[in-house]
């Protein structure tokens, strides 16, 4: 728990903001949990992998592997009272919210202990006491409704934020344009979404931006194997 | 405390509310109908009630377009945002997909979000957060997530507006388990049925009718007091008969009334049912009529194919066919897109006399 300052391999682009710094604070404890919950979260999505291609999990299979860093980086950052909604590629999200392993594994395949009682399947995880809204199928659905949880949090005087995970295809459904074809005016910030020390400091440098100022679009580069 | 008031009085007036129901939380009124009850129009209706809602719970909040500078574009938000303001009323742009999404989202995290399509025409725009994201998530989610949101606005055939903004979606919604769908009538029916869609914890639609927003009802005392609300799933018997049923709701209710005049004279005894709740259908009401009087004619304004008049003869069929005289009579709108001019258009929707017409039919009549 001794702290310690990293650099990120990668610096930040801004744009209508400044970067944050590319040093990080973290610690040797902060770190090993990072790779723990990262192997755990590769190990999940490969598992899952091979139970949908043996058919124990049927319908959609939507995996995650390859992104850990972000889901890890950004609940490093963030705390159970800030909201996260994403799209069908949830496994993971769940986990980092608190999820079980035994929850996700039992939703996948369709057993009452699943986390939605076997009745979600793999789009449809949620966590409501962790603040994690699911889980959405529908490409793009999810980012006004994070909008709608952001107001609520503003409605009611709450200093938490919520951070709305979407991918590149949703990047292009009408719902997300539309609303920010109106200007250039939400800045933003591109992030090595490999390296989870990066996407902790720029969720944090978000939650602070969102608070302050307001919305914040940030791109997180990552790769996924499927 | 709790008693139950019932009487049937048929009058000549129509479409006056003719029994009392009991509605939980209201205080039942002992007073004579006829002593010179007051009148509320429809629009009044709604307006007290959303107004009262948001005075009682500080989680109600209104958005849809023009509700808020504009009062309203049917003027039913008139006065809200003047009175709670511009944190409680929002007015969202034109992007109905956007600001139901956030209206969805918004009641995820507790809030209770009325939204306020300007026909429900519209609301195809953002039909999907309708149903995937509100009304399917407490399933979805195994109930760890309810949705406190209500839809309203106009819905059905307006006068003159064209095939794109005429449809009336009830058929549509109510097909989708995880909602709600009701469709008011009377002022009373407005305050009670919107109060209820509002405190409900789960996705409510709440079908409006443009052209009855105008229209006076009288209203009782129990209807003017804050607390009123009445149950969703029950429907009112309007006029009690014994020879043949009318189910229907919204505009046609009152046309079914007239209808049911006209009989009268002829020596039928029409018992007009306005199903105020479309999901959840209120079967046992309308079998009992039907086991009653074995004749059933059932009225919608919409689209005849796979509309609510085919789901109630569906119930019918399965729950009472051995009671029936008759075969059930569909009146719908025609199977076209609503005309523009006046004349095609009012041969397009279905008009009292083509209620008395299958009534007649129904009771062997005429051909």
């Amino acid at each position: 728990t001794t702290p310690i300052t990293i650099e990120t391999a990668v610096p930040f682009e801004s744009h209508l903001c400044d970067a944050p710094s590319r040093s990080v604070e973290t610690s040797s404890s902060e770190i090993l949990s990072f790779f723990r919950d990262m192997a755990r979260m590769r190990r999940m999505e490969i598992a899952a992998d091979s139970l949908y291609k043996s058919k124990l999990i049927r319908g959609f299979c939507h995996l995650y592997d390859g992104q850990e860093a972000l889901a890890v980086g950004m609940e490093a950052a963030i705390t159970r009272k800030d909201a996260i909604i994403t799209s069908y590629r949830d496994h993971c999200t769940f986990l980092g919210r608190g999820g079980e392993l035994v929850d996700a594994f039992s939703e996948l395949m369709g057993r009452k202990r699943g986390c939605s009682n076997g009745k979600g399947g793999s789009m449809h995880f949620y966590k409501k006491d962790a603040c994690f809204y699911g889980g959405h199928g529908i490409v793009g659905a999810q980012i006004p409704l994070g909008c709608g949880l952001a107001f609520a949090q503003k409605y009611s005087k709450e200093e938490f934020v919520t951070f709305t995970l979407y991918g590149d295809g949703a990047a292009n459904q009408g719902q997300f344009p539309a609303y920010f074809k109106r200007g250039d005016y939400v800045p933003g910030l591109k992030v090595d979404g490999m390296d989870a020390l990066a996407v902790k400091q720029a969720c944090k440098f978000a939650k602070e931006h969102a608070l302050k100022n307001g919305p914040i679009v940030s791109l997180f580069n990552a790769f996924i194997k499927f | 405390m709790w008693g139950i008031l019932r009487r049937s009085a048929v009058d000549g007036g129509g479409f006056s509310a003719s029994s009392l129901r009991r509605t939980r939380f209201s205080l039942v009124s002992a007073r004579s109908y006829a002593a010179g009850s007051k009148e509320m129009t429809v629009r009044d209706a709604l307006n007290s009630a959303i107004d009262e809602e948001m005075s009682a719970d500080p989680k109600v909040f209104v958005m849809g377009e023009e509700v808020g500078q504009y009062q309203g574009a049917y003027k039913i938000t008139k006065g809200l945002l003047e009175k709670y303001g511009p944190e409680r009323v929002y007015d969202t742009p034109i992007t109905e997909a956007g600001f139901t999404g956030i209206g969805v989202g918004a009641a995820y995290a507790g809030l209770k979000p009325v939204v306020e399509f300007m026909t429900f025409n519209f609301s195809m725009q953002a039909i999907d957060h309708i149903i995937n994201s509100a009304a399917k998530s407490n399933y979805m989610s195994a109930g760890q997530i309810n949705v406190p949101i209500a839809f309203r606005g106009p819905n059905g055939a307006a006068a003159g507006v064209g095939a794109q903004h005429s449809q009336c979606y009830a058929a549509w919604y109510a097909s989708v388990p995880g909602l709600k769908v009701l469709a008011p009538y009377s002022a009373e029916d407005a305050r009670g049925l919107l109060k209820a869609a509002i405190r409900d914890p789960d996705p409510v639609v709440f079908l409006e009718n443009e052209l009855l927003y105008g229209e006076s009802f009288p209203i009782s005392e129990e209807a003017l007091d804050s607390s009123f609300c009445l149950p969703i799933g029950k429907a009112k018997i309007e006029r009690e008969g014994k020879d043949v049923t009318i189910t229907t709701f919204s505009k046609m209710v009152g046309f079914a009334l007239k209808a049911a005049e006209k009989l009268a004279e002829e020596g039928i005894g029409a018992e007009v049912i306005n199903l105020r709740s479309i999901r959840p259908l209120d079967r046992a009401t309308i079998n009992a009529s039907v086991r009653k009087t074995s004749r059933l004619v059932t009225v919608e304004e919409g689209f005849p194919q796979h509309g609510v008049c085919a789901e109630i003869c569906a119930s019918v069929v399965e729950e009472s066919f051995s009671y029936l005289d008759a075969p059930v009579a569909r009146i719908a709108g025609a199977d076209v897109p609503m005309p523009y001019a006046a004349n095609l258009e009012r041969l397009a929707l279905p008009q009292v006399e083509d209620i008395v017409r299958a009534a007649k039919r129904a009771c062997y009549r005429s051909k």
